[in-house]
């Protein structure tokens, strides 16, 4: 697995690089990161610039080496505490109860067992703590619905799944889902969930 | 000043969102006009024309990608490059003449009814999901 995203990190920041688009929507969910905070998958870092500076301790993991090496050049002009660490969310490095805040981003289109990766947050988020999350999920309209399966048998190759129910997952592991708004129709959300 | 330049901004994304999937349905529609015009068999023809006009989509999805948003170009991209070929298929099925010009304007057409169709649903896609969180959870 870390060797795909090895290998995707070269372009990650061109096809992600729509942050003129996106940028508003995930600085207004993650304005809410506060105290001791996990970012899963943080990637080459480009939502850094969306963090809170202050009153944040946060600790960014990715499971690619090339990505977190990417990631400690947006690291530098971050204001705030940010620590990398490499790990895979399937299999958190951390004791239970240690995190006020998980935030994630279009991490769970991408981790081989989504439900494993929420039962760890759900294991390491102290009761009562945030899980902020700006996922892609599959559409309830038949046809977006249906692009989205297709587009998943090219993608999935790659390491993304275009058409998973992430909602359903997020409440399945125990969460209780607090709010929901679309960013872009209801492919991508941003998602307030609570331990 | 900070809400009118988002405002702006989503005015911008929108004229160039309508530009984009107008210029696909255009694209894959005279694409399909080109198959069409070969002389195959309909099977044949419809295969050829949708093979090529899914790939440069595609294409054209992922160059816009940087810009526009990867999966707010792609998905929208790919519906505009399936059916819009399609209604070319079902003009010629019902003995319909058409020249190239009139495909891509067809095209164009379809695409701006897709993009506008789109904007509706966003439109009840945030409402229902103001609807379903305003008790504070489900």
């Amino acid at each position: 697995m870390s060797t795909i995203w090895d290998a995707r990190a070269r372009l990650y920041d061109v096809f992600e690089a729509s942050d003129l688009r996106r940028g508003p929507a995930k600085a207004k969910l993650f304005r809410a990161v506060t105290d001791r905070t996990l970012f899963l998958a943080i990637g080459t870092g480009l939502d850094i610039r969306h963090l809170p500076s202050a009153g944040a301790a946060i600790t960014g993991l990715d499971i690619s080496g090339e990505m977190l090496r990417r990631c400690k050049n947006r690291c530098r002009p971050y204001s705030g505490t940010l620590n990398l660490v490499q790990a895979d969310a399937e299999s958190l490095p951390f004791s239970n109860d240690v995190f006020d805040t998980v935030a994630t981003s279009c991490t769970m289109c991408s981790v081989p067992d989504p439900l494993r990766a929420l039962r760890e947050i759900y294991r390491v988020l102290r009761p009562g703590g945030r899980l902020l999350m700006f996922e892609h999920v599959r559409s309830k309209e038949p046809i977006l619905g249906i692009a989205l399966d297709l587009m998943t048998l090219f993608t999935r190759g790659g390491g993304t799944e275009m058409n998973r129910d992430t909602l359903a997952n997020v409440a399945i592991a125990g969460f209780q889902v607090v709010k929901v708004e679309s960013v872009f129709l209801d492919i991508i959300l941003a998602i307030h969930a609570a331990k | 000043m900070r809400c009118r330049g988002r405002f702006s901004l989503v005015w911008i994304f929108a004229v160039a969102d309508l530009a984009f999937l107008a210029l696909v349905a255009a694209a894959t529609t005279a694409i399909m006009h080109f198959a069409h015009g070969l002389g195959l068999s309909f099977p044949l023809t419809f295969l050829l024309g949708m093979s090529v006009a899914m790939g440069l989509q595609t294409l054209m999805a992922l160059a816009v990608a940087p810009l526009l948003g990867s999966i707010e170009s792609m998905v929208p991209s790919m519906i505009v490059g399936m059916l819009s070929p399609m209604g070319v298929c079902t003009l010629d099925i019902l003995g319909v003449d058409h020249g190239r010009g009139a495909s891509i304007w067809i095209g164009m057409v379809l695409g701006a009814l897709c993009y506008f169709y789109l904007q509706f649903y966003g439109h009840l896609c945030r409402r229902e999901l103001r609807r379903s969180f305003t008790d504070g959870g489900v």
